[in-house]
């Protein structure tokens, strides 16, 4: 028995709608009932009003599609002006890439490897390392190279950005002992005052970066040491002096005659060991 | 294809467009720039100082400081670039001849430039003329190169110590670097002792990348021309 086809199933889904006179007649019905004053039938009418029933299925169904054409209508709108804002996007970026870059035919002659062009204020060069002196007497230490003003050649390929620890360091006529010479005290950079074993690494371009030795950071810390009253103190004085003498001497050396080449290491270990 | 997919590799491709270049050229170098002739050579050396005495004075301004040899097909460069200066060589060879020779001081505020013949190249580096190459057995490895040890004995009796690969040969570097025109080989270690100090010149890395153009530029208007004058005396 209880293995029979679902034939109660069939039965189920079955439907006979009523004869048309019975539809008549509950019209009738309701229509006496909104004119009576039966209160009892009001109230059944009432309880009716408050009864629900499920749409059918494939309503829902049509009614959601409807609806989600227009929303996929509109997904394409956007992703299409998405696509399109992208691809402007990505142009532009690949159109300043190449701008920024230019042809070696088309660089002059001003466009130098290696050079940074010299702020029109800040350290020159050829200033003694040990600073001038302001009114109250305090040995003004230099002023620092004007950042704004050093720019690199951005048409030069092989461009000398100087750097240290991913930050730009302003370099005056490529000159770096003087530009370690030229921070305002107190705003010296954490690389020059805090103590450390390490040598400093000072990038200069996509070839080459140096390195400070522990010995020369000492130094140049030492050119900012300050007395207790604001003023360098006298080892600053000295350290500045000192380094003043070594830049006179290598200029002497090396520039002032063509008896030695400071790309020779026998020419270079002959000066600085003597 | 779905609207989908055509929008995911849109943005696929737009984000590649800034990395345009890039991905097939050395990332240190500009992107979309490659030197016509093949076989660039950049091989940087670092300076080192040696020395009992903790403070070397002078010397530290160069400790630390790199020497960057560059060729690219008939030219070649080689920089110092070190806390007291920034000075360059310049040369160009025509058929193994030296054609043009300018030395550059790209540091300081006296920036100059000097135009040298050969002539007076060969007696800028006077010194290493007559000099003895002696090849020994030792060996060493620099940079995963298998280097062997040379002796350059110089008049007077001054020795330099290199070692050297013959991995890597360019006729350009005899002219450069005229303490080796004897070593059969590009020198990747050397160093020189005088009054128990050392200074020492290491190859830290060696790139054959294309080199830009403007690496062998020589520096115009702005860098003033400064006559050579021909070293009175002999080393």
């Amino acid at each position: 028995m209880t293995n029979r086809p679902g034939i109660w199933s069939h039965l189920k889904d079955h439907e006979t709608f009523p004869p048309q006179e019975v539809f008549d007649r509950i019209q009738a019905v309701l229509k006496r009932a909104d004119q009576s004053s039966d209160q009892g039938l009001k109230e059944d009418m009432e309880r009716l009003g408050e009864h629900e029933i499920q749409p059918p299925a494939f309503l829902r169904k049509a009614i959601e599609e409807r609806i989600g054409h227009r929303r996929n209508f509109l997904y394409r709108y956007i992703t299409a002006a998405a696509c399109l804002l992208l691809v402007v996007a990505g142009f532009i970026v690949y159109r300043l890439n190449n701008t920024r870059m230019q042809p070696a035919a088309t660089m002059t002659k001003k466009e130098l490897p290696g050079r940074v062009v010299p702020g029109t204020s800040g350290i020159q060069s050829g200033e003694p390392i040990s600073g001038k002196k302001d009114s109250a007497g305090n040995l003004a230490l230099a002023a620092g190279a004007d950042t704004a003003n050093l720019t690199i050649s951005g048409k030069s390929r092989l461009r000398s950005v100087f750097s240290i620890e991913g930050q730009p360091f302003p370099v005056a006529d490529n000159d770096l002992l003087a530009s370690f010479a030229s921070f305002t005290w107190p705003n010296l950079p954490g690389y020059l005052t805090r103590s450390s074993d390490k040598p400093l690494k000072i990038h200069v371009d996509q070839y080459t970066s140096i390195f400070i030795s522990k010995n020369m950071q000492d130094m140049m810390k030492e050119m900012y040491g300050v007395n207790s009253n604001g003023k360098p103190a006298r080892k600053a004085r000295k350290a500045r002096e000192k380094l003043d003498k070594w830049k006179k001497s290598d200029q002497r050396h090396f520039d002032d005659s063509n008896e030695a080449n400071p790309l020779d290491p026998v020419d270079l270990a002959e000066f600085i060991f003597k | 294809m779905s609207i989908y997919r055509i929008f995911y590799i849109t943005a696929a491709l737009a984000l590649m467009a800034p990395f345009n270049g890039r991905l097939t050229a050395n990332p240190a170098m500009p992107p979309m720039v490659f030197s016509v002739v093949g076989n660039d050579l950049t091989v940087s050396y670092s300076i080192g100082i040696l020395s009992k005495r903790s403070n070397t004075g002078i010397a530290e301004t160069y400790n630390g400081g790199v020497k960057t040899l560059f060729i690219g097909g008939r030219q070649g460069r080689l920089r110092l670039v070190s806390l007291m200066r920034i000075q360059s060589v310049f040369i160009s060879t025509d058929q193994d001849r030296l054609q043009k020779i300018t030395i550059v001081k790209e540091s300081g505020k006296n920036k100059y430039k000097s135009s040298l013949t050969e002539q007076e190249w060969t007696d800028y580096n006077k010194k290493y003329q007559g000099a003895s190459y002696k090849l020994t057995d030792d060996t060493t490895h620099v940079l995963n190169y298998p280097c062997r040890k040379a002796l350059i004995t110089l008049k007077g009796g001054r020795t330099l110590t290199a070692w050297f690969t013959t991995a890597i040969q360019n006729v350009l570097f005899a002219n450069l670097e005229p303490a080796f025109s004897g070593i059969p080989g590009l020198v990747l270690k050397y160093e020189y002792t005088l009054r128990r100090k050392t200074i020492s010149y290491t190859a830290t890395s060696i790139s054959h990348n294309p080199l830009a153009p403007d690496v062998f530029t020589v520096p115009g208007a702005d860098f003033p021309m400064k006559k050579f004058i021909t070293p009175g005396n002999a080393h």
